[in-house]
């Protein structure tokens, strides 16, 4: 009866222990130096990272999905320290940004689905400003999002994350575990 | 490399050919519900100068000694009574009114010529906007076609040399070393990029708005540390808002990341081994995509707008090795760059069109074929598409030379026309003011009878008026209701995911911060 008790048990440990190694494999860092800054960041599992690619500094790009597009995250760093709070100082007016969206849109044939709101997340020191828009194209249907970070050592990045709709229950999470590492070990 | 250049070529043109093939202004001058092209508007206005100079009953005349001028008031003519006073100053506001008229006819010749003759000029064209305005006036209007069966077959083999290709005729000029140079130096240099024809603009344009100005990026850190500070006013940091100071930069992340998207694994494992190298390769692979682009425009895409297509045909058909990249403007010029923008978009974004059947239907529904509906090119093209592209160019020779025949064998009314407004009216102004005080009283208040200085004021209320008349309301209304209305809020699958808003642009205003 014991023994019948403890296979479960021991197998649900197990289980649970294997699922937080696989979660933590899941995700690698990798440092990039730009500029003098040395700047660590998580690559999920299956993605790539493309240092200096079209300017880019840093690109992380996932396995293509069904719509044969990958999930893109492209990270630039300010190259300065913020001391003073910058964005919270900075005027965000959501309405600028979507229309600005909907004039590229409008550029490479695109039409928009939907709006994210704007966002401000602030967690040990550091500070996230997100805001995006899902948009229809002749590639595809994607989320982009856009990404200001201000780090916990004070370090600013602009983030750009596209991902492909029919990833993004899969990815979004990963989006957001990269843009998290990003603000909270630089 | 193919899907990623699908989609990067896609948005070559995009970004690229913003210019419309016809000033929209010459429009704003036309009358209403008479003109839809340019070459229209010359057709108009010499048939209005000829009614106007009609020798029995026209407001203006050519005298006895050759000197134009309004037609002359006789002391007779005024006896009748002030009705047929009124009448004459009728028109003489219909003279003066039709002087800007007439000036931009001669304008709209000018720029046919100017262009037809920057095309030729070392088989090179400047400007694919440039191209469009001359409407293959005498490219296309060849009787038997550009060249002989004979002709095509030895071009043919000649072109089918490796060496031939709009890629090398490119590089003779333009090498893909001075694209590079000028994005590593300054990614600024390539909007000043003084190309000698409208491919390298459309490259050079395409490529700043894919490569990241990670300058642009650094000099954007310190400009909001120094607002954050205080160093800066807004009105002298530009950093008046978070997004508008980005605007630029999040569109060109935003567009190389839909590129990125769509990369083969070979191209990830070639940039992350030499990113600088992969970078060259994607830009000398787009000039080859340009060129299959071309090709495949000159088959399909007259036909998007239900225009025979043996014309364009003929172009490239006969088009020798060093002229290509002629043809190549005067293709994208001919039908329109906007036409051409869409198409090619669409086409090498993912190949969604499958036939011409599909493409004409996309042109007739899409928000693009709207957008070539209302150039005045566009407009002049799918009216004219039923007559095929060769009637068209044959129509745009015939008003070019029609109007040029008309300023040269009617120098006097020529000369007449191009007089400022008061020397126009100053015959009449002088009877007017020796005593015929009925004539004076009645024209109290109009300011062309009076001639002067407000001659000009009036020419321009009266043409304002004419534009208020041709507004037509639809253009405004239709980039509005262009996104969906209503409202919802519902939450994006997965963890930890913001909460999507799908909600007129307008309602968006009163988003909040959520901390």
């Amino acid at each position: 009866m014991q023994n019948k008790i403890t296979v479960p048990v021991t197998l649900l440990s197990l289980f649970l222990i294997s699922f937080a190694f696989a979660d933590n494999s899941s995700i690698q860092y990798k440092d990039f130096k730009v500029d003098a800054q040395t700047i660590h960041v998580s690559v999920p599992q299956g993605w790539e990272a493309m240092h200096d690619f079209l300017n880019v500094p840093i690109s992380l790009v996932s396995e293509k999905g069904l719509q044969d597009q990958r999930a893109v995250i492209q990270i630039f760093p300010y190259g300065v320290k913020d001391e003073n709070n910058t964005f919270t100082k900075v005027k965000k007016d959501p309405e600028e940004f979507f229309a600005q969206k909907e004039e590229w849109l409008g550029k490479i044939g695109g039409e928009s689905i939907s709006y994210l709101p704007f966002q401000e997340t602030t967690h040990d020191g550091s500070t996230v400003y997100s805001i995006g828009i899902k948009y229809k194209s002749p590639a595809g249907e994607f989320l982009d999002e856009t990404y200001y970070v201000s780090s916990k050592t004070k370090q600013l990045y602009f983030i750009k994350s596209v991902t492909p709709l029919d990833m993004l229950k899969e990815h979004q999470t990963q989006v957001s575990e990269v843009v998290n590492t990003l603000s909270s070990k630089n | 490399m193919n899907n990623a250049f699908s989609r990067l070529l896609g948005l070559v043109v995009c970004f690229s050919l913003i210019l419309a093939p016809f000033p929209k202004s010459f429009a704003e001058d036309a009358p209403p519900n008479e003109v839809t092209s340019p070459t229209g508007y010359l057709h108009w206005v010499q048939e209005k100068a000829e009614r106007l100079f009609d020798p029995q009953k026209g407001c203006a005349m050519v005298d006895a000694n050759g000197e134009a001028h309004v037609r002359n008031f006789t002391s007779d003519d005024f006896i009748h009574g002030p009705e047929e006073s009124k009448e004459s100053v009728e028109c003489q506001k219909e003279i003066a009114a039709f002087q800007p008229q007439w000036n931009k006819a001669i304008d709209i010749k000018k720029q046919f010529e100017e262009a037809d003759k920057s095309t030729k000029k070392d088989g090179q064209c400047s400007d694919c906007s440039t191209n469009a305005k001359i409407l293959n006036t005498d490219f296309l209007a060849k009787e038997g076609g550009l060249c002989s069966k004979k002709e095509k077959d030895r071009i043919n083999i000649e072109n089918a040399q490796p060496k031939c290709s709009l890629a090398n005729e490119f590089k003779k000029d333009f090498s893909v070393g001075n694209i590079l140079n000028q994005f590593h130096l300054s990614i600024k240099n390539v909007s000043q990029n003084n190309g000698n024809n409208c491919i390298e603009s459309l490259l050079g344009s395409f490529w700043k708005h894919v490569i990241a100005d990670k300058d642009a990026i650094k000099n954007l850190g310190l400009g909001l540390v120094g607002a954050a500070r205080g160093l800066y006013s807004a009105a002298t940091s530009k950093i008046s808002g978070l997004f508008s100071a980005h605007k630029q930069v999040d569109a060109t992340a935003s567009t190389s990341s839909l590129l990125m998207s769509g990369m083969t694994s070979k191209e990830i494992e070639e940039a992350q081994k030499d990113p600088e190298k992969a970078t060259q390769g994607w830009i000398e692979a787009s000039v080859q995509k340009l060129e299959d682009f071309l090709k495949w425009t000159a088959i399909h895409v007259p036909e998007l707008a239900g225009i025979d297509s043996e014309a364009y045909i003929e172009i490239w058909q006969c088009s020798k090795c060093g002229e290509r990249m002629n043809s190549a403007c005067k293709m994208i010029g001919v039908l329109g760059v906007d036409a051409v923008q869409y198409a090619f978009a669409n086409w090498a974004m993912g190949g969604v069109f499958k036939g011409a059947g599909a493409m004409a239907k996309w042109f007739g529904k899409s928000a693009a074929g709207r957008a070539i509906a209302e150039t005045a090119a566009g407009q002049a093209v799918i009216k004219m598409g039923g007559r095929g592209i060769e009637a068209f160019a044959a129509v745009s020779k015939r008003a070019i030379d029609g109007f040029s025949d008309f300023m040269a064998t009617h120098p006097k009314i020529t000369k007449f026309l191009l007089k400022p407004v008061k020397e126009l009216t100053i015959g009449v102004n002088e009877k007017m003011n020796k005593g015929m005080d009925w004539v004076g009283n009645k024209l109290t208040g109009n300011l062309f009878v009076h001639g002067g200085e407000d001659a000009a004021l009036a020419t321009a209320s009266m043409a304002a008026e004419d534009a208020a008349l041709r507004n037509t309301p639809g253009e405004i209304g239709e980039a509005v209701a262009r996104h969906p209305s209503g409202s919802s809020v519902t939450e994006v699958a997965g963890s930890g995911a913001p909460l999507e808003v799908s909600m007129p642009r307008r309602e968006t205003a009163g988003m909040i911060q959520a901390s």
